[in-house]
């Protein structure tokens, strides 16, 4: 089952590559569904076996994978974003000229599937890294003028992070005289490492995660990955969800090296609120909305990280949480802003009438003719800004709650972002939604409604509601926290 | 399901069937269905408030609803340092002091639904106005229903939410979403320090239970002895800083220094919002906030005494700007933030009671004269400069004695509601244990000097709009009855509202309210006994401060004329009307700066921080596709070449296995 789950998006996709229009959207849709309805079967059936079978022997390379609670939770959110993505982008009317977006976010679908089940850790690295080829394809494929540029930094930054991942695994193997990279065996091994060792491979770990999360001041390729890329936001969406570097440091660094976190916890939490802070602080003044949603992306990782920095439980839990749902509604924002775009848009293949669709306050007062449209917009931007009730607080809050069990300076450095998030949210609304009318554009349609309503029932139901998903995250999140003798 | 304690959940989940009904269907609903259909599921609401009154009047606990969900993960050590999951249940409790607050919530709210009904006549947004006031209405009764701190932070912020969408309601001018947002903004403020509050409570009390915390300083606590069963003793640092933190948070939603500057822009917002939301209900929260965490700030004497102190020079401040205002709302803004900080003043004095009662006489007198403005404002073609008003007595019969009552109540003219609650302030304050041996008498003179001004711009008001002969241009005209009856029934409530809290010397139990609030939010230990005699002597001279403020005020328009020249010209004049500079103080202090580092932030992280690794990214586009930096000799370049072949052999190596 599990291999289904993961390999579906990729089997589709090449058979996709043989197809045209239509039929491709559709085999491609079909496969993306497939892989979230038998991810919900395992959530529903509760199946959580570990299949093991040795890869590559020699090398004591196991092909390793198991969907327990926290890995399910990010699962089900990737696949079915995956899916709603992937049928908004086929309701697009410059669908057609983008149509290698279909294999591309199968194969990244795969990737990420991966990476949540893998628990070995050279299988953990291939999917990490393999994950990224799709995503720098579909930015170098279908990006914007200034595409290569972004391309470079983006794989500059994360392939430099990746290998020095690469090199701390196979030091931990080495140092902890493990016959294999199976998490469960390295885990009891690693932690009777001497506080250096564990401190240098631990770096090497966060050096990747950092760069994915992003952290400051490893951050700078997020931006323009998102503001170069396809205006639809399909790799967007794409990105998003592939922010695992909080997941590999719940997965992994943490429980292989709990001395080295503890004794690097409190710099990590400063760095942590002031991405927090920094991101949010940014986004004030940014002038395009890929942009702003790049740093109120890069401001929830900071959130992220601190959750997961605090080494508490119900950090954490929250941070994790926080991880699983932003995928839902910070996506949607991607979505959201490329809905916006077809519609202000005359020529997606200008630079600049595209340019001017994605700045922010170039068109006034949209609410006048599409109140519902703005209603819409309005509730995803205030789950992002962890406005209570919806999905977006109860990531956050626990996070602070968590953190400030930690290190009360640091939570108070991130909770003044709650301050400058609903600032540059509300304005940046404002700006588009409100005022005075510049001029109109076309209400959402059916099509719109059926991509928009799943996420908004997500949204709202796992905000007041959220104990299903809490739930499957605690047993993980409680034996982690336990190793790493969290208050 | 137990019916008997679920039903008084279903307080909030009417108003909220109704948010989504009337956003969903309401524009295809003709007027006045979506108001009428709005109005009659808040009434259901006081309904059930009533019958839970009822239900919670004999009960000594608190009655726990049985439908409880986990909300929030959390974890506590047990005896041994074991991690035990104990998740946050999303639940919520009534009691005696949650009941008094339903009651005002939708008892009021309804009468301010109907008259909306005749003053929102012929707007476009008819149907989505009624949504967010019920929309409204249901967060405002999860935040006085909730039995923890994070549910009640749903309502608290969800009301921010409503608050937001109301004043920036005809959203088309700049204006009111400026306002609108700068609402919300200044509420996250506080919201941020109320989450911190949260956060200490945390740690110091291992839940955020607000009973279980409130119960956990026991029975009998007394000051400097005491230690109570956690370990937090009376004054201590964390139970004084955590009460700071909420200080600062329900300094955010009531509108307290230093957090006061929304309030009187928030008045963008059609009239009966003010009425409704930022006078009778949403604006009061804070004062709920400190009296349902009486525990906390009865044992935090430092931080209780803080709490007098910024309600006092809030009051004053509030009264201070209203004198001079020149519109006839932002009289009753100012006069809000001022009352507000009466309230404050209760509850930092420690008589949780006589805050309640301000919101409660407040709440009628203040959501009258709102109303009363609304009708004014309605039927002078829109008009809101009080100058060009005047002679309106004759015009609009109704409107103006129902405005006299609520004027006469607010300055506190015995016997209307006003009086009696302001009359308990005073002297609660007076015998406050949090006073010291200073603060408490000082603070008394200020209250009493507050009640002077207060008077005094009231008949300002009051007489500018309706006394005189009429300045203004329009034909101004009397509001139908679906507005006159709520005006009626507001003034009525107006008069006899103080009676539910009469002053001790009167009898041992005439004073309905403190004894019902006995259990629910008891007054702090320690209170001084002041003998009848002295007691009488604070009611004069109270009751001479609010004759001497209307008489004063009558010399002084009789002396100037309407427009007062005389002194609002003079610099204390214009420092009135600018509300002593405060806001001009944050745009210099704190909003310029903020903007600019944020832009310099930008700017620095676009193309500033490029240099390193981005610099050789733009080298790469620049050079287009050529080769020439892969040979440019470029240490880095050659790392990357070695780094991008380790992937692809990586890559290679995992797809050979596979086959």
């Amino acid at each position: 089952m599990i291999h289904l789950i993961i390999f579906i998006p990729l089997l589709f996709a090449l058979i996709g590559l043989f197809l045209r229009g239509q039929a491709r959207a559709s085999i491609s849709i079909f496969a993306a569904l497939a892989s979230f309805a038998l991810t919900a079967v395992v959530w529903i059936a509760k199946i959580d076996t570990v299949y093991r079978t040795p890869w590559i022997p020699g090398a004591g390379i196991f092909y390793s994978v198991t969907f327990d609670g926290p890995s399910l939770l990010l699962a089900l959110v990737a696949t079915l974003m995956t899916s709603i993505t992937l049928i908004y982008f086929s309701n697009r009317k410059d669908s057609q000229q983008a149509e290698g977006m279909y294999p591309l976010a199968l194969a990244m679908l795969t990737g990420l599937l991966g990476i949540f089940a893998a628990r070995d850790l050279i299988l953990f690295y291939v999917f990490f890294e393999a994950t990224l080829v799709p995503s720098l394809f579909m930015l170098g494929l279908y990006g914007r003028k200034n595409r290569v540029r972004a391309l470079t930094k983006m794989a500059l930054y994360t392939i430099f992070g990746g290998l020095l991942m690469l090199v701390s695994i196979i030091a931990t193997k080495l140092y902890s005289n493990s016959p294999s990279f199976d998490f469960l065996e390295l885990f009891g091994r690693t932690s009777q490492l001497d506080l250096e060792t564990q401190t240098w491979l631990f770096l090497g770990f966060v050096a990747a995660f950092a760069v994915k999360l992003p952290l400051f001041p490893l951050h700078n390729w997020l931006p323009d990955f998102h503001a170069e890329n396809h205006s639809s936001g399909v790799a967007d969406v794409m990105g998003t969800l592939y922010k695992v570097g909080g997941y590999g440091l719940f997965r992994f660094a943490l429980p292989l090296f709990p001395a080295a976190a503890q004794n690097l916890q409190w710099v990590f939490m400063f760095l942590a609120a002031f991405t927090a802070l920094y991101g949010a602080w940014i986004a004030f003044s940014s002038k395009d909305f890929k942009r702003l949603l790049a740093y109120a992306g890069l401001s929830h990782m900071g959130l992220v990280a601190l959750g997961m920095f605090s080494l508490n439980p119900i950090g954490m839990a929250g941070a994790l949480f926080l991880l699983a749902f932003q995928g839902v509604y910070s996506s949607a924002l991607f979505l959201i802003v490329g809905m916006l775009e077809e519609r202000l848009n005359k020529d997606v293949q200008n630079e600049k009438t595209t340019s001017q669709a994605l700045e922010i306050g170039h068109v006034r007062g949209l609410a006048a003719s599409a109140p519902a449209f703005a209603g819409v917009a309005l509730v995803l931007w205030f789950a992002s800004i962890g406005v209570p009730g919806l999905a977006g607080f109860i990531g956050e809050f626990s996070v602070f709650l968590g953190a400030y069990q930690a290190n009360p300076w640091a939570t108070a450095l991130a909770v003044s972002t709650v301050i400058a998030s609903a600032a540059f949210a509300l304005t940046a609304y404002q700006r588009t939604w409100l005022e005075e009318t510049t001029t109109t554009i076309p209400e959402l349609n059916a099509r719109d409604w059926f991509v928009l309503v799943p996420i908004l029932a997500v949204t709202v139901f796992f905000g007041v509601f959220s104990g299903s998903a809490l739930k499957l995250l605690e047993p993980s999140v409680q034996a982690v926290a336990g190793l790493l003798g969290g208050k | 399901m137990d019916f008997n304690h679920n039903l008084f959940a279903l307080m909030p989940v009417l108003p909220l069937l109704g948010w989504l009904v009337l956003i969903v269907w309401g524009k295809n609903m003709k007027e006045p269905t979506p108001g009428i259909l709005a109005s009659s599921l808040v009434f259901l609401s006081f309904v059930l408030a009533v019958v839970g009154f009822v239900q919670v009047s004999p009960m000594k606990e608190p009655l726990l609803n049985t439908l409880r969900w986990d909300f929030l993960p959390m974890w506590v050590s047990d005896a041994k340092g074991v991690l035990v999951s104990k998740p946050l249940q999303f639940g919520f409790a009534l009691d005696h002091l949650s009941s008094i607050m339903t009651l005002i919530i939708t008892g009021i709210g309804f009468l301010i639904h109907v008259f909306a009904i005749g003053y929102m006549h012929g707007d476009k947004g008819f149907s989505r106005f009624f949504a967010y006031l019920n929309f409204f209405i249901a967060m405002m009764l999860i935040l006085v229903l909730a039995d923890s701190y994070p549910v009640l932070f749903i309502g608290w912020e969800g009301v921010g939410v409503a608050s937001y969408l109301l004043i920036g309601f005809w959203y088309t001018d700049v204006k009111n979403s400026d306002a609108a947002r700068k609402a919300f903004i200044v509420n996250r403020i506080g919201d941020a320090f109320l989450m911190l509050g949260m956060f200490l409570l945390f740690m110091t009390f291992h839940t955020l239970n607000i009973h279980e915390i409130n119960s956990s300083f026991g029975s009998v606590v007394i000051p400097n002895v005491t230690t109570i069963s956690t370990g937090i003793a009376f004054g201590s640092p964390p139970l004084e800083l955590a009460a700071l933190f909420l200080l600062l948070g329900a300094a955010g939603k009531s509108a307290q220094l230093p957090l006061s500057t929304w309030l009187p822009d928030a008045m963008a917002g059609p009239t009966p919002v003010s009425a409704l939301i930022h006078a009778a209900t949403m604006v009061t929260a804070g004062v709920y906030l400190v009296a349902r965490s009486h525990g906390i700030f009865a044992n935090a004497p430092g931080a209780s005494s803080w709490v007098m102190w910024i309600g006092a020079l809030t009051a004053v401040y509030g009264a201070l700007s209203a004198i001079a205002q020149t519109d006839i709302k932002k009289i009753l803004a100012y006069s809000t933030v001022s009352q507000l900080g009466y309230m404050f003043i209760a509850v930092g004095s420690g008589a949780y009671w006589v805050g309640i009662f301000h919101v409660a006489t407040h709440a009628f007198f203040k959501a009258l004269l709102f109303l009363s403005s609304g009708s004014v404002i309605h039927a002078v073609g829109g008009e809101q400069d009080v100058r060009q008003m005047g002679g309106l007595r004759e015009k609009l019969p109704t409107t103006h004695i129902v405005s006299l009552i609520g004027t006469l109540a607010i300055a506190g003219i015995i016997p209307l509601a006003g009086f009696f609650s302001k009359d308990a302030i005073l002297s609660s304050v007076f015998t406050s244990p949090f006073g010291g041996d200073f603060s408490g008498y000082a603070i008394w003179a200020i209250g009493l000097i507050v009640a002077f001004l207060t008077a005094g711009y009231m008949w300002r008001w009051y007489s500018l709009v309706f006394l005189g002969t009429y300045r203004g241009h329009a034909h101004p005209h009397e509001s139908s009855s679906v507005m006159t009856v709520p005006l009626w029934i507001l003034a009525a409530l107006s008069v006899v509202g103080g009676f539910i809290g009469l002053p001790h010397f009167l009898g041992k139990n005439v004073n309905w309210l403190e004894g019902f609030l006995e259990e629910a939010a008891p007054n702090a230990l320690g209170f001084h006994e002041i003998p009848l005699w002295g007691e009488l002597i604070l009611i004069a001279l109270a009751l001479a401060a609010a004759v001497g403020g209307i008489l004063f005020s009558r010399w002084i328009i009789a002396r100037d004329g309407v427009n007062s020249a005389g002194w609002i010209a003079t610099r204390f004049g214009n420092a009135s009307r600018k509300a002593l500079f405060v806001d001009q103080t944050y745009d210099i202090a704190v909003s310029a700066p903020a903007k600019f580092i944020s832009e310099q932030l930008e700017l620095a992280d676009t193309h500033g921080l490029d240099r390193g690794i981005g610099a050789l990214a733009n080298g790469t586009a620049e050079a287009g596709a050529s080769l020439s930096v892969w040979q440019s000799g470029f240490v880095r370049a050659y790392a990357i070449a070695v780094l991008l072949g380790t992937a692809i052999l990586v890559g290679y190596l995992a797809l050979r296995s596979f086959a």
